[in-house]
Order: C-alpha cells, then sequence, then structure tokens
C-alpha cells in the first residue's frame, strides 16, 4: 500500500490517513474528488469547467475532453492505492501517451482522471481529507486553534493542502469560528502559533 | 398567538395529499418542544385537516396566485406550494427568520433548526448546494437528473448565466433566511419572469400548459432562485447537504448502532434534516458502513422511536 502525500499538503488528523488506507485497502484506491460547497470553482461562470476542459484537450484531443470536462477533478495531491492495484500500469499507459502531447503541468492528474474515470474502482474521499485551501480557505476554531474546513456543521479539516500560489500568501487573514478573524500562516509548523 | 412576532418560524406547505408528511415533519421540529412557532401555507387542505393543525397551535394560511398575469384556468392549487414560496414574509409576517422545509423533509438532528438560524446571521439566505462526494449526478455529466436540470433552466432563462448543472445547484427544498431579507424579492421577480412567460405560451398553445407536470416545469421556483443567486442578486451561506439531504440524489446509510441515516461515505455522519422526495417515500434497503442491509422505510414515524 502506498499513501501518497503532496510536499505542500500537511496532516492535521491522523483519522484521516487511516480512513484512506481502510478504503483503499477494501476497494483498491481512494482518493479525493475536488467536490465541495464551499470551493468556489462550483460558482464561477464555467472557467473552472473550461480550464478543465483545456487540460483534458491538451493531453488527449477535443473529443476526450467534451467528454470528461463535466466530472469532478480528482486531485492527485494526496491518496493511497494498494501496490497490486491495476491503476498504476493504466495510470503510466496513459501518462505515456499524454505526455507525447504535451508537458502541461498537471498533465500526471490529467491522466491519473482519465485512467480512473476510465474502470478503476476507486473510493472517494470527502473534501477535508484534501483541502484545497485554494478554493476555500479555512476558518479557525478559537478553542482549539485547529483549522475548520466549514461551520455548519463545524467540521475540522483531516489534510491541508496547500495548493498553488496560497503557500507564498502569507500571513493570511483566517475568519474563526466564533465570528472574529486572526492573522495566521497555513504552513504547518507556523499554523498553530 | 394572534398579533405576536416570533424570532423565528418554522414553515412548510401542504395540500391534503402531503398532510401526513407535514404532521411528520412538525413532530419532528418539536419532538423537544412544543411550543416551537409553525406555519404551514395551505394549498388545497381539507377542513379537517385544517382544524387539526390549528389545535396543534399551527398557524395556517391559504396560499394565493401572486403574480400579475390571470391564473391559468384549471390550475391545481397544489402548485402553489411552489409558485408562493418566494412570498413567504408575506403569509407569515409574524417570523423574521423563516426557516422553510419541504413538507417531505423530516428533522433527524434538532439542533439543525438552531445551525440554520445562526447561519442566516448576516446573510440574505441559507440554502444547501446538490454538492456531495456521494452524490453518483456528479460523476456524469450526462445523467438525467444534470440533463434535466439543464433542460429545464435553460428553457426558463436561457444560457446567461450558464444553468448551474455543471456547478452548484440550489435545492428550493430547505431555505432559511430572514423576512427583510434581499432573497426574497430577487426570487419573486426572477419567478413572475418565468411564470409570464408561461403562461403567455399557454394561452397560445394548448400543448404547454402551466402545470408542473413535466420535467421542464417541475423546478421552476428551483431555477428561479438559481437564476437570482447566479445573477448575483443576492448571497448565500451553503450548509452541508446534510441539512437537506435529498435521498433522490443520494440514499442515506443506517447505523445500527445509533439507529441514525448517515451519509453514505466516511466519515458517516449523521444526516441533519431528511428530504425524502420520491426516491424516500417506498421501503427500500439501506447499507450500513460494514456492509449490512436493513429493510426499512425512511419515513419519520419508522425513525421516531430511536429519538425519543
Amino acid at each position: 500500500m502506498f499513501f501518497w502525500i503532496d510536499a505542500d499538503a500537511w496532516i492535521q488528523d491522523w483519522a484521516a490517513v487511516e480512513v484512506y488506507l481502510q478504503a483503499a485497502s477494501r476497494v483498491g484506491a481512494a482518493f479525493t474528488p475536488e467536490i465541495d460547497r464551499s470551493y468556489k470553482s462550483f460558482y464561477d461562470k464555467g472557467q473552472s469547467l473550461d480550464w478543465k476542459h483545456a487540460c483534458y484537450e491538451t493531453a488527449f484531443g477535443k473529443d476526450i475532453a467534451d467528454k470528461m470536462a463535466g466530472l469532478p477533478l480528482i486531485n492527485s495531491g494526496v491518496f493511497a492505492v494498494r501496490a497490486d492495484s491495476p491503476l498504476w500500469s493504466k495510470w503510466q499507459m496513459v501518462l505515456t501517451q499524454a505526455l507525447q502531447r504535451t508537458q502541461d503541468f498537471y498533465v500526471e492528474q490529467t491522466a491519473l482522471n482519465f485512467s480512473v474515470y476510465n474502470g478503476i474502482p476507486c473510493a472517494m474521499m470527502p473534501s477535508t481529507f484534501n483541502w484545497h485551501c485554494a478554493f476555500a480557505l479555512p476558518r479557525i476554531e478559537e478553542e482549539t486553534g485547529l483549522l475548520l474546513s466549514h461551520l455548519y456543521p463545524k467540521t475540522r479539516i483531516g489534510i491541508v493542502h496547500l495548493c498553488g500560489g496560497i503557500k507564498k500568501k502569507t500571513p493570511l487573514m483566517l475568519e474563526t469560528d466564533a465570528g472574529g478573524s486572526c492573522l495566521s500562516d497555513l504552513r504547518y509548523p507556523r499554523w498553530n502559533e | 398567538m394572534q398579533g405576536q412576532i416570533f424570532p423565528y418560524g418554522i414553515v412548510t406547505a401542504a395540500d391534503s395529499g402531503y398532510f401526513d408528511l407535514a404532521c411528520d415533519l412538525i413532530d419532528s421540529v418539536r419532538r423537544g418542544d412544543k411550543s416551537i412557532p409553525f406555519g404551514v401555507l395551505d394549498v388545497g387542505l381539507s377542513p379537517d385537516q385544517i382544524d387539526v393543525l390549528k389545535f396543534n397551535e399551527v398557524i395556517v394560511v391559504p396560499a394565493a396566485w401572486e403574480f400579475s398575469c390571470e391564473i391559468p384556468a384549471g390550475l391545481r392549487r397544489t402548485y402553489l406550494a411552489m409558485l408562493s414560496r418566494p412570498f413567504l414574509p408575506k403569509y407569515f409576517p409574524c417570523f423574521d427568520i423563516i426557516v422553510y422545509l419541504d413538507a417531505d423533509t423530516w428533522v433527524q438532528i434538532p439542533s439543525s433548526i438552531d445551525d440554520l438560524i445562526e447561519a442566516a446571521n448576516g446573510v440574505d439566505a441559507v440554502v444547501a448546494p446538490e454538492i456531495h462526494v456521494a452524490f453518483p449526478h456528479l460523476y456524469s455529466p450526462v445523467s438525467l437528473i444534470r440533463n434535466m436540470h439543464r433542460a429545464a433552466y435553460t428553457e426558463a432563462f436561457g444560457s446567461e448565466p450558464p444553468p448551474p448543472a455543471d456547478g452548484a445547484v440550489l435545492n428550493s427544498g430547505v431555505v432559511v433566511a430572514r423576512r427583510e431579507s434581499a432573497l426574497w424579492p430577487a426570487w419573486q421577480q426572477a419567478l413572475a419572469k418565468q411564470v409570464r412567460n408561461r403562461v403567455n405560451v399557454s394561452s397560445m398553445d394548448a400543448k404547454a400548459p402551466l402545470t408542473l407536470k413535466s420535467d421542464t416545469n417541475h423546478f421552476l421556483e428551483q431555477n428561479a432562485l438559481n437564476y437570482a443567486f447566479y445573477k448575483k442578486q443576492f448571497g448565500i451561506r451553503p450548509v452541508s447537504p446534510l441539512y437537506n439531504w435529498v435521498c433522490t440524489l443520494g440514499m442515506p446509510f443506517f447505523d445500527p448502532q445509533t439507529g441514525l441515516l448517515t451519509e453514505p461515505v466516511a466519515p458517516f455522519s449523521p444526516i441533519r434534516i431528511v428530504h425524502l422526495t420520491q426516491a424516500g417515500r417506498t421501503t427500500t434497503m439501506l447499507k450500513d458502513r460494514k456492509g449490512g442491509c436493513h429493510e426499512k422505510r425512511l419515513r419519520w414515524g419508522d425513525f421516531s422511536l430511536n429519538h425519543q
């Protein structure tokens, strides 16, 4: 079993890792799609859809992009996959093909999505297990200092992912669960100071 | 009760066919506190049913046609449940915050109502977008549900703003807002525009009457809500779909240890408000997280003993 975590992610609650491992041991693979009611990508005017379409089109052509752009993007930054999963060979093959057409920064994620959505069994984890901070900033729980994804209901983040430019934006003004706000750094060594 | 102003009130709409479901909802809301203010918009209740509700201190108000155009001949009163929803502050001026719940919902976790009221602080509206990792239609761009949303929305409003079927569809079955919120006029205007178009069409074309029977008519008021939101006419606080769990979008799991319905994926959090829709109204096999199956009806009456 492999548990992969991007270098710009960190674990706030180990329970998330255990759930990934349990799910992958049962199904073969466990990933988190970028699905959350707080993610701004769900409320834009189609820019996210266009971006996904462009990723697929550069890697696989327009026909495949037309079919796949409407699917939720599976984030490749945190996952658990069994060593014997058929995903590995399929992902390798698809990525090899895609690399003939593009060296786009996201090509490995695009190839992963193509592989999973074309017949690889996969357990889908909740957004809090790979929280995309660039899509929705966390809140701070005043009593504990822990990072929250949401308030209704109050939910703690399992794995914080500092995707994209968010890791360079520091300090950040974060809201608290009690209605206040405070300057904070989302990097692990500093977030709870 | 007359003349009294309440800080909040729960509101639903029912005709005689939805009376039993509405009673379930009221019972689930009031199981800990019989004095929780409750209003029912009457869209076709019988006199006996109205008496029962009033005896239980429920405020009952008859719904009316709210639009400047003439009411289409033969329009069933039931449809006023949808067409009157943006006008709730007019019907229930006694509630400062309106917590609207469809009659086919019931409250599994009582503190949900407090959460929703708190969430309404400082925003125009609290709704639950149909966004959850366990909803299969999100993984199928051409699913029946998404195609239905697209067709209904585009027919009503064209493509500007684009149909939310590829983004977040705001479900209109649970809506919470202050009486003076910007939500209500924006929603009213969007719905009025749609209704005018429909009535004009129906007066010329007998094949396209204003009914809510066809797929494209079914989401009239929900589409209007989404249209006004995506036109940025009001803002929302999006709460978890656990506060409006639409069973048609994903059947819940059953937790035999707690007797609660939960979301069907990790971390298996309990559902706060169950929205039966069609899928939840019949007996069904519910899975649990350990692979077991349980034959269950999802009605409040079948769960109420677990929640005393």
